[in-house]
């Protein structure tokens, strides 16, 4: 029988976490506001098996980009490794006028997809 | 008691209900006849409510609601004596006090008749790890109103606030960030509210007409603009049917519809507020007028 390690890290305890961003991540603004960051991701490991078999180059990662629209580039930067989840909600709610609910959704959404690609990592306070 | 309405800073109204909490407390979790609010993530308070049967014994119906309420919230329920601080504002309500107490949560609460509109509703507050103080709570119980004294349902949620014709009823709701949808019908006429926010970004691009169509891509024709309470306007106004043309045959003018919507731009929400009405009958203006888009002299402001 295994047992597995009760999670009791609870939703306010995410909101005071604070996030950093990945500092090999290359930013790059456009004239049109919005910002395309440049980031290394990792292949898949079928892949990785696929090109040893097929004998191709054996570097694991390769270059990604993605483009942020402003509200993308608003919460970008105000990751400064200070600031706390709840901070940042509160200070974009109220930059654009939003609900707090409404921008605790979008925030950590927006966060959450940034961490999957490894673009921000996550420091308990 | 000590007053503490300076604190009750939120105005909450949703589908008939409305009441006023402190600045820091937020919807946890909305449903048609349920709604709980919280404040950094701990429950603060859980608002249920009922319409009146047809027929009924005020006795019995306590007696069934309160049982019901028991089983659904899995809470034991306790009777309690009116508070001495307590003094009841509105004459329609009538409050029966109570604490509560469930497996990992107790506290206090009420459950509050309106005889003028027949509507049970029962309110309870959370102390597990904050305890609220009695005033506050009673204070958020006085400020309580299940029905408005118009003909209108106000609504104020998320930022969103407006009001309906008493008439219409909440048939669907959607809030996903960036866009809240709120479906509505009477009859046969069909009333949706749109809210896009934030409106300083989705309009730094493009025009509120392009944004419509783009958003809406079954508008037909041109906009027109005009003025209302909340500032300049475009409306469209089309009819459509099953069959193209099909207005050009009277036999089937009964299968053609009327569709008006309305968009606007509300700036001291930075929302984008858009209200359609779809129709069997001809296009229903008042309706629009009655929304809060439109000029009704409102009698009550939330």
């Amino acid at each position: 029988m295994t047992l597995r390690k009760k999670n009791n890290f609870k939703k306010n305890d995410a909101l005071l976490c604070i996030p950093e961003k990945n500092t090999t991540v290359k930013e790059n603004f456009l004239d049109s506001g919005d910002l395309i960051l440049t980031y290394q991701a990792m292949y898949k490991p079928f892949f990785l098996r696929i090109k040893k078999i097929v004998g191709q180059n054996p570097k694991k990662t390769f270059t990604r980009k993605i483009q942020l629209d402003g509200l993308g580039v608003d919460v970008w930067s105000l990751l400064d490794g200070e600031k706390n989840v709840k901070t940042i909600i509160k200070e974009f709610a109220v930059r654009h006028t939003l609900n707090y609910k409404e921008a605790e959704i979008s925030v950590t959404l927006f966060l959450r997809s940034l961490g999957e690609k490894g673009l921000i990592g996550i420091k308990e306070p | 008691m000590p007053n503490q309405e300076g604190l009750l800073q939120k105005k909450f109204a949703w589908n008939g209900v409305s009441l006023r909490v402190p600045m820091s407390w937020e919807i946890d979790s909305l449903d048609k006849d349920h709604v709980i609010i919280g404040e950094d993530t701990q429950p603060r308070m859980e608002i249920k409510w009922t319409d009146s049967p047809g027929k009924f014994t005020l006795g019995k119906y306590l007696k069934n609601f309160i049982s019901q309420t028991q089983k659904k919230l899995k809470i034991k329920i306790y009777e309690r004596p009116t508070p001495c601080s307590f003094k009841k504002t509105n004459q329609d309500l009538e409050f029966f006090f109570f604490s509560w107490k469930s497996a990992s949560s107790s506290g206090r609460g009420s459950l509050i008749f309106c005889s003028h509109c027949k509507k049970l509703s029962l309110i309870r507050f959370f102390s597990k790890s904050k305890t609220l103080p009695d005033s506050l709570q009673e204070s958020i119980l006085l400020s309580y109103e299940d029905h408005s004294n118009d003909d209108h349902i106000y609504w104020r949620v998320f930022g969103l606030h407006f009001s309906t014709p008493h008439r219409f009823n909440m048939t669907d709701y959607s809030f996903k960030p960036g866009c809240y949808i709120l479906d509505f019908d009477h009859k046969k006429t069909k009333l949706t509210v749109y809210s896009w926010g934030p409106a300083s970004f989705l309009l730094s691009k493009t025009s509120i007409t392009a944004f419509a169509t783009q958003r809406l891509s079954q508008l037909e024709g041109f906009a027109k603009s005009g003025v209302c309470k909340c500032g300049d306007y475009f409306q469209w106004k089309y009819r459509y049917g099953i069959l193209k043309n099909i207005d050009t045959l009277p036999i089937l003018n009964r299968y053609s519809r009327y569709t008006v919507f309305r968009i606007c731009r509300e700036k001291t929400s930075n929302r984008i507020i858009g209200v359609m009405v779809d129709s069997r009958e001809k296009f229903e203006h008042d309706l629009i007028k009655e929304s809060f888009i439109g000029d009704i002299e409102k009698k009550k402001q939330l």
